[in-house]
């Protein structure tokens, strides 16, 4: 079984791991989707019904006087019985092994040791998920690796996957949030607008609601409305901070770049100091494109170490 | 969860633990018996009746008692997603309900404990942290397959937890454990911040700046509170061996992420930082400071 251990290569670097690129085609990103979907078969659905059912045939087959007419009625009820015994255990395992693919998973997630990420998700993503909550959490580290991989389109449609299952409300708000991200890293602004606006309506928890003004945000420089940026810029800094600790970096460097846009250079230096404190700039390209020239016009932070 | 809840609790799951080996132990003896009896033609005027019975029972007993452990398995899960959702009072609820349940399979009533272990740390409740995690360190001794899945993150919370709680000798028990072994990168992230806050706290700076490039690097792969304090623990090192740029570089990183009153609330320690070391939030810079079109 592929294991975060089977990439843990004494010579490889996790941080340049946990900075480096996602190969994954929009063809594996539907796979993935199709493969994880809860079986919907009536025998699966019953299974315990059908299992206790199975032992029960079982006993009466073996309880039945003597004297019946049943040639082989104990012999066919022992193997009634171990089926049952065999289809349990198999369920049982089944169950077992998605867990520990998720810990896996969820372990490579958040060191950000996205290669192996990518590869323990696909195992994981490989067979049926019948949890809504670990499938909603499943996709959306999906939609993550897919907006790294650059397949913006593909991350909408697993962010879309997300809200068609009945789950609780706040994985649904998480997915319209990085929906509007994605789209707006795929450029089609119009459908990110009226997302934002919709969750504008909404009664957001966080961190749901600090995304979807990190969405604002990205609208804001997309459309070159810096003004509308560095109105809100400190606010949305200070909560950034609190909501998304190192990931705060992205909104650092976008603040940097509103501000540099409108010529506020010592405003821009020390938001970008802040964010590159925390990332490197060819990985705050990464997510947000827009940021890479933003390397050539100010300083990045220099590490002494 | 209060510290008499996670003391009742250990002491429940132990004896269900115990009761479980006991269950197990008797049903594969009932059926080894009835497959011996029903196989055996050397025992005349015994009923066949009775031992397929009792390989039925033995069987069905099993089964129904594997399943509880399914429903072990799906709480667990369940508490995973509530905990990505942030939600850990729903996440608490589920693994103590999932603890308390009944199952053959210890692993799973151990990966129940854990997790909880694992909340209890990261809401402060360290002595709570201390009961759970060592009752996992001590049952994870049974067998090799638990010992492989708990005994490394057992003793890694229940030090962590031992140093918050001020216990310096009881920490470092279980570190030594730790430190003579190989490591993943997940383990080896996740002893980072314990073992830089024990050796600040006992002093150890040339160790601490010597290692602070390594470790600085790794830090970037932890979350932000454990990452804070191991950039904090670090920067002390270079503190007291003179490295002032390397100090405020590792403290910056660190008060970026976390407030510095946070950060010394958990870690006093840290309080030996200058506060002019912190970092400038440009949020906070003020108004005169605005810099405009240069």
């Amino acid at each position: 079984m592929t294991d975060l251990n089977d990439h843990d290569d004494p010579a490889a670097d996790p941080v340049a791991a946990a900075e480096a690129p996602v190969e994954l085609t929009d063809a594996q990103v539907e796979s993935w989707i199709l493969s994880s979907r809860p079986r919907r078969g009536w025998i699966y659905r019953h299974r315990r019904g059908l299992l206790t059912l199975m032992m029960l045939l079982a006993l009466v087959l073996v309880l039945l006087p003597s004297g019946s007419d049943m040639p082989g009625r104990e012999l066919a009820g022992l193997g009634l019985l171990l089926a049952a015994m065999v289809i349990g255990w198999r369920l049982t395992r089944q169950t077992q092994l998605t867990l520990a693919r998720y810990r896996q998973t969820l372990a490579a997630m958040q060191m950000r040791q996205w290669p192996a990420a990518s590869a323990l998700l696909g195992r994981l993503m490989s067979d049926p998920i019948d949890s809504p909550e670990m499938r909603s959490v499943v996709l959306l580290w999906l939609a993550e690796l897919a907006g790294r991989a650059g397949r913006h389109d593909a991350a909408v449609a697993a962010l879309d996957e997300v809200l068609s299952i009945n789950t609780v409300a706040q994985y649904h708000q998480s997915a319209m949030a990085e929906k509007a991200l994605a789209l707006l890293r795929a450029h089609r602004l119009t459908d990110a607008t009226a997302l934002l606006d919709g969750l504008r309506s909404m009664d957001l928890v966080e961190p749901v609601a600090s995304l979807a003004e990190v969405g604002q945000l990205y609208r804001r420089i997309q459309t070159r409305n810096y003004a509308a940026v560095i109105a809100e810029a400190d606010a949305l800094a200070a909560r950034a901070r609190e909501v998304f600790h190192p990931q705060a970096a992205h909104v650092y460097a976008l603040i940097a770049l509103a501000f540099e846009q409108v010529g506020n250079a010592n405003r821009a230096q020390a938001y970008y100091e802040c964010a590159t404190l925390l990332m490197s700039p060819a990985e705050l390209a990464r997510r947000f494109s827009e940021l890479g020239p933003l390397a050539d016009r100010l300083a990045p932070a220099r590490s002494p170490l | 969860m209060t510290h008499e809840q996670a003391t009742q609790l250990v002491a429940r799951t132990a004896r269900r633990l115990r009761l479980a080996r006991l269950v197990k132990a008797l049903l594969l003896a009932a059926a080894v018996s009835a497959v011996l009896g029903l196989w055996s033609a050397a025992l005349p005027g015994r009923p066949r009746e009775a031992d397929s019975m009792a390989l039925i029972v033995a069987v069905v007993a099993w089964v129904t008692l594997s399943a509880a452990g399914t429903t072990v398995g799906r709480l667990t899960q369940a508490a995973a997603g509530y905990t990505a959702a942030g939600r850990p009072d729903l996440a608490e609820q589920a693994l103590i309900d999932a603890a308390g349940r009944f199952t053959l399979l210890p692993a799973n009533a151990l990966l129940a404990v854990q997790n909880l272990a694992a909340l209890a740390h990261e809401a402060g409740q360290y002595a709570q942290a201390t009961v759970l995690s060592r009752f996992l360190v001590d049952q994870a001794r049974r067998s090799r397959q638990l010992r492989r899945a708990f005994e490394r993150p057992g003793r890694l919370l229940l030090a962590d937890a031992e140093l918050m709680l001020g216990r310096l000798k009881a920490a470092y028990e279980q570190l030594q454990v730790l430190y003579d072994r190989q490591h993943t990168l997940a383990e080896k992230l996740t002893l980072l911040p314990v073992a830089s806050y024990y050796e600040a706290a006992v002093g150890w700076w040339e160790g601490l700046a010597e290692q602070a490039a390594e470790r600085a690097r790794l830090a970037q792969l932890l979350p932000p509170a454990q990452a804070a304090s191991t950039l904090g623990c670090l920067a002390l090192g270079c503190q007291h061996t003179g490295q002032f740029q390397r100090r405020d570089w590792l403290w910056r990183q660190a008060t970026l992420l976390v407030d510095r009153a946070d950060l010394v609330e958990r870690l006093p320690l840290l309080d030996g930082l200058p506060p002019d070391a912190d970092i400038r939030l440009p949020w906070k810079a003020p108004s005169s400071d605005s810099g405009e079109n240069q």
